[in-house]
């Protein structure tokens, strides 16, 4: 494996075999962007207003990761184990044994239909700084052993467990600007909770302990590499994902990706058109989050 | 490739006292003030080919720098270059088309104030018009490209897409601009 093994054939930068170019449109372009008038002048309070914006976001943030993000979190596992059905109504709570006793759950919201989701508002964060891309989130990839998926130290606060096997943990990598954008309400979903500086939840995975890794649920602040997230609406899904049948009135739907025939794209589309949540997943797989 | 500082920006930015505001922030002191101060011309020049309009321009660099800025010790911690890390971020935020709704501008000082910036002829560049009628990625794509000069590599890397989506994504854009700019050659040259 060496120097071959590098399957790009990286760098001849305008690709000439690839467009029917022509070098005028090229050599247009690049004029264009050097053009003068590209420039915009910079506003006077411009430097305040960014400095003041920022802290704003920084507040915010920190507020959310005291306050919101524990009941997040708790909402969150708590929902997780509906859907697993490990818990029952009210009166069986107590006697599950320890899989919830962490969370500290009042159930009595509990009974009642099953939830849905972890249904993060879609108005919550619409910002994009990590891609879930075919392969996994960064060094989390699909299909890496249970030992690994741990070593890598990623992985916090184990949820309960989903099936025989399966684990489910929250991971945290702290990606960079993920602070809530300061015009939608503060909605306290993806926070981890934690001191200040304490690592930001970005996905949940599901581990089997035999066959790996076999899910990455994303956090609202993560994409796919074509832009597709929660908030994104079903013309985007559409357009990214021509194939991709969508549910008329609401639902998930599975998307094949394109770099990696093992896994598929999940996606939950609610009634009104919108990505309520979505995952990259094993296409084969026992254990289902 | 950062744009030469306008003397105008400069002299704007002199008056505006960062550092104290930063440092009540409890930020990296006064190090995140000199970078906005040093970065905003690139970048909103930046913005301006990525967005395709002042306005947009002004919301994505004000939104990725502020960001950076509630983070600005972990940014530069683990980036080690705040200015690439703003770039990116800038190029992602644009494809992702976060922004449903338009913040007042306060970064950019936009036409109806300023006489130095010439909208009109610029908007009129028939290779600006059909530029801007490219959807966001294909257009990121193209500025990455011509703009930045990156590599079909770096671009995969940049937006997190693979190298064949990004050659589809120019090709389709290059052709796209070329039917465009013979529609107008056609007529108005």
């Amino acid at each position: 494996m060496t120097g071959q093994s590098d399957d790009h054939s990286d760098d001849h930068r305008p690709d000439p075999d690839d467009v029917p170019n022509g070098p005028e449109l090229d050599d247009e372009l690049r004029k264009l962007f050097a053009d003068d008038r590209l420039s915009l002048p910079v506003s006077r309070d411009a430097g305040a207003a960014v400095v003041a914006g920022a802290q704003r976001r920084r507040r915010k943030r920190m507020a959310l990761a005291t306050t919101g993000g524990v009941l997040a979190m708790a909402a969150v596992v708590f929902a997780g184990a509906m859907l697993s059905g490990l818990v029952h109504p009210v009166h069986r709570v107590n006697s599950a044994g320890p899989v919830l006793s962490t969370t500290a759950v009042t159930p009595t919201k509990a009974i009642g239909p099953p939830v849905p989701t972890p249904t993060p508002a879609t108005t919550s964060s619409p910002e994009v700084e990590q891609v879930l891309g075919p392969y996994g989130l960064g060094d989390l990839e699909l299909g890496m052993s249970w030992q690994k998926a741990v070593a890598s130290g990623e992985l916090h606060e184990s949820a309960p467990v989903l099936s025989a096997g399966c684990l489910r943990y929250t991971v945290a990598l702290e990606p960079i600007p993920t602070t809530t954008p300061s015009i939608a309400p503060p909605v306290p979903v993806t926070r981890s909770a934690g001191a200040a500086g304490a690592p930001s939840k970005v996905a949940e995975v599901v581990v089997s302990v035999r066959d790996g890794l076999v899910q990455v649920i994303a956090g609202p602040m993560l994409r796919t590499p074509e832009g597709v997230g929660v908030g994104s609406t079903k013309d985007d899904l559409s357009e990214a994902y021509p194939k991709a049948a969508l549910p008329p009135r609401g639902g998930s739907t599975n998307v094949e990706v394109v770099k990696n025939p093992m896994a598929v794209y999940v996606f939950d589309v609610s009634g009104a058109g919108t990505v309520t949540s979505f995952s990259l997943r094993m296409a084969k797989t026992d254990c289902l989050g | 490739m950062v744009a030469a500082l306008p003397a105008t920006a400069a002299e704007a930015l002199d008056s505006v006292e960062l550092g104290d505001v930063v440092q009540s922030l409890g930020l990296a002191s006064e190090d995140f003030g000199e970078f906005v101060r040093a970065a905003l011309p690139g970048l909103l020049r930046y913005g301006h080919a990525l967005a395709g309009n002042p306005h947009d321009a002004a919301d994505l660099v004000q939104g990725v720098l502020e960001r950076i800025g509630a983070r600005w010790n972990s940014v530069v911690r683990r980036t080690g270059d705040p200015m690439a890390y703003a770039r990116r971020a800038m190029a992602n935020a644009h494809v992702s088309r976060w922004r449903r709704t338009r913040r007042e501008s306060l970064v950019a000082d936009l036409p109806d104030t300023g006489a130095v910036w010439q909208p009109e002829r610029f908007a009129a560049e028939p290779l600006w018009q059909a530029l801007r009628a490219l959807p966001p990625r294909q257009r990121a794509v193209i500025v990455l490209r011509y703009y930045e000069d990156l590599s079909e590599a770096e671009i995969a890397r940049t937006l997190g897409i693979s190298r064949g989506t990004v050659k589809s994504q120019a090709n389709k854009a290059m052709s796209a601009l070329r039917t465009r700019m013979g529609a107008t050659e056609g007529r108005d040259r």
